[in-house]
């Protein structure tokens, strides 16, 4: 095994070449170059190689350029047709997604619906809430009142619309006392209207809104009171 | 080159009927979307709406006094610039006085647009009125109805838009011509509550969507003026 710069038959880095090298001509001079840099023979013709192969792989697009392929590679390749399960799965899969689609959308429009049942049913308790607060105090008797669904009457005793017609509600007027934390011994009469408007839905009653308010009895209609 | 095979007619049959389900589930789903999409908007108008409106009305009875005048399209609310505790000295204290210069009189109108559809607006009086004319007394409609034409053809008033495209509402005991105000009593003097009935409406597909709707509120703060208690035998 020879070390690195020096060779068995002699020292390489002799500026005057061997006759024998010298005649070999201009690639021997770039042998002993490159054997001054690679100098094992082992290594050397390993080098040699994949210099060779670098050399190929590098001109290797112009080798291809150069070289056309035969005409039955350049044609296009024969068009496969779909297989009936792969238009089947297709079908599949656009038909579930068409589902899931309308099922988001028809969950909204539920969603929706709810919410102007609620705003409605909300309009319906006010407008109850509002009779009794518009209602001299003297009148105002506690008790409960129902209306049944379909029923429900306006403070003028007329029928709400038709956007209301599968609602109920549910009046229940109590005699309280409102306190005040902040003022002992502060207690002003007057009547707890408790108002619940219903509908039906899938056979059961369903709360919609429940609302509280307070009636006071004010002091005009204290002091006007018998 | 290869020679390429012709349809037959059954598969031709097939592919047509196929083609056919499958445009005809497409166009329904999307005329389904269509139509929720329209029946969504309509229903989100409504509750937005209806939710505005019952609030600024709330609002503006909650600080009225009492209502000057009612009309089915057309109502007045007074709303005194000036605290209770100004009151108690007859109809010539600030707080009785009807201040037109102090944004004292409110009036609330269903007004019918060009493509037939109706508006809530809430008109006020500019601030720019004359000392002079700012002081009335009057428990009489027809006098407030004059006084709103008046200031309306000298430009004093300012219009305020609630809502658009409301609709008459569809009762349940037939249909009304226009939307409308309603109220526990015409006695202004006596009258505690003011609200308004209206409808939403979407045409979609030649299919008219409605939501219906009733507003109402309480005058929280019901005082009658003294000019009530001087027309009183």
């Amino acid at each position: 095994m020879a070390r690195l710069g020096v060779e068995q038959d002699g020292d390489i880095r002799s500026p005057t070449p061997k006759q024998s090298d010298s005649r070999r001509g201009p690639s021997s001079e770039l042998d002993n170059f490159l054997k001054f840099f690679v100098p094992n023979n082992t290594e050397y013709v390993a080098f040699r190689a994949f210099s060779f192969a670098s050399l190929i792989i590098a001109i290797h697009p112009l080798y291809m350029e150069k070289v056309p392929e035969p005409v039955e590679k350049m044609a296009m390749p024969a068009r496969r047709a779909m297989t009936l399960i792969e238009c089947m799965v297709a079908l599949v899969i656009v038909v579930a997604s068409a589902s899931m689609m309308a099922m988001v959308v028809q969950g909204g429009l539920s969603a929706q619906e709810d919410a102007l049942s609620l705003t409605l049913a909300g309009t319906a308790a006010e407008s109850r809430i509002t009779e009794y607060l518009a209602t001299p105090y003297e009148t105002i008797s506690a008790g409960t009142t129902n209306e049944a669904v379909g029923q429900i009457k306006t403070p003028t005793d007329e029928s709400f619309s038709r956007a209301y017609a599968n609602m109920g509600r549910q009046t229940v007027v109590t005699a309280s006392a409102l306190t005040v934390p902040d003022f002992p011994g502060l207690s002003i009469a007057g009547y707890l209207i408790d108002v619940t408007v219903f509908d039906q839905w899938q056979g059961q009653t369903r709360k919609l809104v429940a609302l509280q308010r307070f009636r006071p009895r004010t002091i005009e209609e204290t002091e006007l009171a018998p | 080159m290869k020679t390429r095979r012709a349809f037959t007619m059954i598969e031709v049959i097939v592919a047509t009927m196929i083609t056919t389900v499958v445009g005809g589930s497409v166009a329904a789903l999307v005329q389904g979307f269509v139509s929720a999409m329209a029946l969504q908007n309509q229903r989100s108008e409504a509750i937005v709406r209806s939710a505005g409106m019952q609030s600024h009305l709330g609002l503006l009875l909650l600080k009225s006094r009492m209502s000057l005048a009612l009309a089915p399209q057309r109502v007045l609310l007074w709303l005194p610039a000036e605290t209770l505790a100004q009151s108690g000295s007859g109809s010539d204290s600030a707080f009785d006085r009807i201040d037109l210069a102090s944004d004292e009189l409110h009036w609330l109108e269903f007004v019918q647009e060009a493509d037939s559809t109706w508006s809530l607006i809430e008109w006020t009086v500019k601030a720019d009125m004359a000392a002079g004319e700012t002081t009335v007394f009057s428990v009489d409609g027809e006098f407030w109805d004059s006084l709103f034409v008046e200031l309306q053809d000298a430009g004093k008033l300012r219009r305020s838009p609630l809502a658009f495209g409301l609709a008459a509402p569809e009762s349940a005991t037939g249909s009304t011509p226009k939307p409308r105000f309603v109220w526990q009593t015409s006695d202004c003097c006596q009258n505690r509550s003011v609200g308004a009935e209206f409808g939403f409406i979407a045409s979609d597909a030649g299919e008219v969507l409605r939501s219906d709707v009733r507003i109402e509120s309480a005058l929280a703060f019901f005082d009658r003026h003294p000019i009530c208690s001087e027309d009183e035998p």
